[in-house]
């Protein structure tokens, strides 16, 4: 145990500059803006994808079986979990017949070390918000269907999404795996007791969520504020000039356009965006519902 | 309370549904993979599955899942430069981190960054470096400091035994010179049925116990031994008193299933490496 | 844990002398230091304690304040541990040192008196689901090498606590979230046993008013506090455990280490005990391991120990008792 090995910090990684090399590792670490230029200026890059082409996706449902619903969704090497707990509440004072859905994103120090310890970080806060948004403009699921009686009790729905593997497109990993948690969530039936006005709760008597759209993102990175390559690496994104992500529905309508800031886009590149982002909808929808399909009869 | 501004926010007050079942839950056993009433063989070992080197960003990690839903992710980083200057600490730091996924118990739902669970994670985190900081040859490692980061998805019982299991092949696959790998193993007390456990005679004390077990036991126990010394790292026990022999009887029952665990862990190690070799 | 600088030379006397059953001060491996307890020592507490072991110095005061059960244990009343290690006592205690050691305390605290049986709890209970009693735990951690050097030092981080101890012998435990507080006044080893006696103290010493629950026609109810200050209940430490920590030092274990002798050990073992000899509690610190038969051979030494502990407490604080009011009281800066 613990034989002595060649450390794999970063410091030490990369084979010396001397090395026999073929001329791409060296490069790769000492320029490694040079290096991807070399890659797409040939349509390619450095993991051997198109500029359009997304990582191996794989979605793994309902293995958490603490949770109400939960998937696993992984991204090539982004791994993002999703968990939702379902309680009782009063619904607000303002929404009398709605109920809640709390998203929430943590990025712990497991995934990656650009993140610490303690509370949210700024890019947890904004991926939260941005999920909250998603969640909020799309419909997924209407607050009214959380309601069991106005003004008196409704669902509340945690959406904890964490991040295990953090290598890049955290934000299509963690919308995906939202949608499939929420596909995964039987709720327990609620009646409310006429004559002593409490609640009842069968808890062998369990619905699935009507899930009314089924949003999926898109996420591109901007290179040298032109090249517009899809589904950035953590790599990518720390190289790329800027980043956009495009979260269509199954009617192809748009629920969200999100671009914090970073270098200019033109409406001509954007709406190739859009196109892209409508084929990858299709993608992902018959990857989940071969999922759904693939754990039904059990 | 006060307000978490770092997180979107929900109702002031929420209730799990289980609080308002029609019904009580049968001892929780309900829906449990293990049915409760078939009385089992105390020193069967949960099956362990055990795997090393799976992410990508850390430089160490292990993913360590007991039969029955304990699942628990382990990362570890190599030395790096302490962040503060340690003065006359010689020996290299081990910094621990213990998470807990708020869906990863039944029942409610803790809220994250809350003060009872920060606490929890304090408590857990200090009782995985106490585990580890005896198996790794911190020596080795002056003004430096090495992380652990251990994330519980879901809570089946024997947590932390597990988390120390998974903690320490993430760090031994970060290639951290240790002296042997520390290996975790729960145990639990039943209470018994006349409600009056003196502690005497022969308590049976149950091996990796599974979630619903732990919930209702008298007393816990949680050994890790490093198996190659014949060393124990940690014990950290407690629940209703019983003689000292009964719990000595069962730190015995605990070193032997860490023994039982370790060619588990051992392999998952071996597997992991020629994995790496062969890419 | 604060902790002292030895040499390698030190050490080894240590070491040598333990392993020939003679420690530095002359006592053997199994013998406790004399230890001085003082109950009711602070006025305005439900009950409160002070103990001198060598030169570890705590103190406790309990308060009991109303309040609500917890959801899932509707009737019982509870016990709440705060721990505050300020940065003035070692160097360890800076920054995060000092918080580590004082959730350490307080995890410790909580897993002894949550265990079935420590604290009848169901006593604290007054109303159940609605009202009970807390006993709220506040740990201040002190080490001060001399009193009035730390006192004159405007760079310590007083507490308002210390600083009403400074200006009068009453101590006032408001400002501290709590009014259940511990007061570690110096530190000279085995903190752990140390403040488990001092808690046995108090908690024996503490007199919490009897309330009466009066419900009238319309099904509100009322809580009545007993007009009679001496009317009380008292709570039942019978059960209550002590901690017994146990050095290893060389080959052998220690009970009741000096902050020297810790400094020779790589591990202890943390064991409670109970009057009767029971074990509730057991956990290994420090940075080093046991092999399983040593401790085997600790936990037999704690439980003797623990029982000689426990009768020569209940001894002390029941000669204390029959005493009355007319003890002359010595007071924790006496």
């Amino acid at each position: 145990v613990g034989a002595p090995r060649p450390q794999r910090s970063p410091r030490r990684e990369g084979p010396g500059l001397l090395g026999p090399c073929c001329g791409a590792a060296p490069l790769r670490t000492v320029e490694p803006l040079e290096y991807y230029r070399r890659f797409l200026k040939e349509n390619c890059r450095p993991d051997g994808r198109e500029l359009g082409e997304f990582r191996a996706t794989t979605v793994n449902i309902g293995s958490i079986t603490t949770a109400d619903g939960s998937a696993l969704v992984k991204l090539g090497n982004t791994t993002v979990i999703c968990g939702v707990k379902a309680e009782l509440a009063a619904p607000a004072l303002d929404s009398a017949n709605k109920g809640y859905i709390v998203p929430n994103v943590e990025l712990p120090s497991l995934c990656s070390t650009r993140f610490r310890s303690g509370p949210p970080g700024e890019e947890a806060q904004a991926a939260s918000q941005f999920i909250a948004d998603v969640i909020e403009n799309s419909q997924i699921i209407a607050k009214e269907d959380l309601c069991i009686a106005d003004g008196k009790l409704a669902w509340v729905l945690y959406c904890d999404i964490i991040c295990l593997d953090y290598d890049g497109n955290i934000l299509d990993a963690s919308t995906f795996a939202l949608l499939a948690a929420l596909k995964n969530v039987q709720l327990p039936s609620v009646t409310i007791n006429e004559e002593t006005g409490l609640s009842e709760v069968n808890l062998k008597q369990k619905n699935p969520l009507v899930i009314r759209k089924h949003p999926v993102a898109t996420s591109f990175a901007i290179f040298d504020d032109t090249l517009l390559i899809v589904d950035p690496t953590a790599e990518e994104e720390d190289l790329a000039t800027g980043t956009v992500t495009v979260v269509t529905d199954e009617d192809d309508r748009l629920c969200s356009v999100h671009k914090p800031g970073g270098s200019p886009l033109t409406g001509a590149k954007l709406q190739d965006c859009i196109s892209r982002a409508i084929t990858r909808h299709k993608e992902v929808k018959k990857l989940i519902d071969k999922v759904i399909k693939s754990i039904k009869p059990k | 309370m006060p307000l978490d501004h770092r997180r979107l926010r929900g109702p002031d007050e929420s209730q799990p549904p289980e609080l308002w079942a029609a019904q009580p839950r049968d001892g929780g056993g309900g829906e449990a993979e293990e049915s409760g009433a078939a009385p089992r063989d105390p020193c069967a070992l949960r099956p362990l599955f055990a795997r090393a080197g799976l992410l990508s960003q850390a430089e160490g990690s292990a993913y360590v899942e007991l039969s029955g839903g304990t699942k628990v992710l382990c990362a570890a980083w190599g030395p790096r430069e302490a962040a503060e200057p340690g003065g006359a600490v010689a020996a290299g730091r081990l910094l621990c981190d213990f998470r807990r996924a708020p869906f990863c118990a039944r029942g409610a739902r803790p809220r994250p960054g809350g003060a009872a669970e920060r606490e929890a994670e304090r408590e857990a985190a200090a009782a995985l470096r106490e585990a580890l900081e005896p198996a790794v040859r911190l020596s080795r490692y002056p003004r430096a400091r090495l992380a652990v980061s251990a994330l519980l998805l879901q809570d089946g019982g024997s947590a932390l035994a597990a988390a120390i299991s998974a903690a320490s092949l993430a760090l031994a696959d970060a290639g951290v010179e240790m002296y042997d790998l520390a290996v975790g193993c729960a145990l639990c007390r039943p209470p018994r049925g006349d409600g009056d456990g003196d502690g005497s005679a022969a308590e049976p004390w149950l091996l990796q116990p599974g979630e619903a077990e732990e919930r209702g036991s008298a007393a816990r126990l949680t050994v890790a031994l490093l198996p190659a010394l014949n060393q124990v790292s940690a014990v950290l026990g407690g629940g209703r008193g019983g003689e000292p022999e009964g719990w000595g009887r069962a730190l015995r029952l605990g070193v032997e299933g860490c023994q039982r665990l370790y060619p588990v862990l051992r392999h998952c190690l071996l597997r992991a490496a020629r994995r790496r070799d062969g890419a | 844990m604060a902790s002292v600088v030895l040499s390698d030379a030190e050490k080894l006397y240590i070491i040598h002398g333990v392993q020939e059953d003679l420690r530095v001060d002359g006592r053997g491996c199994e013998d406790y230091r004399c230890a001085e307890v003082e109950t009711d020592v602070v006025s305005n507490t439900s009950g409160s304690a002070r103990v001198k072991l060598g030169h570890t110095d705590i103190l406790v005061g309990v308060k009991a304040e109303m309040g609500t059960p917890k959801l899932e244990k509707p009737d019982e009343g509870y016990l709440e541990f705060f721990v505050d290690c300020s940065a003035n006592a070692t160097p360890e205690f800076e920054g995060r040192g000092g918080e580590e050691l004082g959730t350490e305390i307080a995890s410790t605290l909580y897993r002894i008196f949550s265990s079935e049986g420590s604290v009848d709890l169901k006593s604290l209970c007054i109303n159940p689901g609605e009202h009970c009693w807390v006993l709220y735990v506040d740990v201040l951690n002190d080490q001060i090498c001399t009193t009035a050097e730390c006192f004159n030092n405007p760079s310590h981080q007083f507490s308002g606590a210390w600083q009403s101890l400074i200006g009068s012998k009453v101590l006032v435990l408001r400002n501290h979230t709590g009014t259940f507080c511990y007061q570690l006044l110096e530190c000279g080893g085995n903190l752990f046993d140390a403040i488990s006696i001092t808690v046995k103290a108090a908690l024996f010493n503490t007199r919490i008013p009897k309330v009466r629950v009066l419900e009238d026609e319309e099904g509100s109810k009322e809580i009545e506090l007993s007009d009679d200050p001496y009317d009380c209940i008292r709570l039942n430490v019978e059960d209550v455990p002590c901690i017994v920590t146990l050095n290893k030092i060389g080959y052998r274990h220690v009970v009741d280490a000096t902050l020297q002798e810790e400094a020779c050990s790589l591990a202890s073992l943390l064991i409670a005990i109970t009057s009767k000899g029971a074990l509730t509690c057991m956990k290994k610190i420090g940075k080093g391991s046991l092999d399983p038969e040593s401790i085997f051979e600790m936990m037999e030494t704690g439980k003797k120990v623990g029982k000689s502990l426990h009768a020569s407490l209940q001894k002390v604080l029941d000669e204390e008792e029959s005493l009355g009011t007319t003890r002359q009281k010595v007071g924790f800066l006496g």
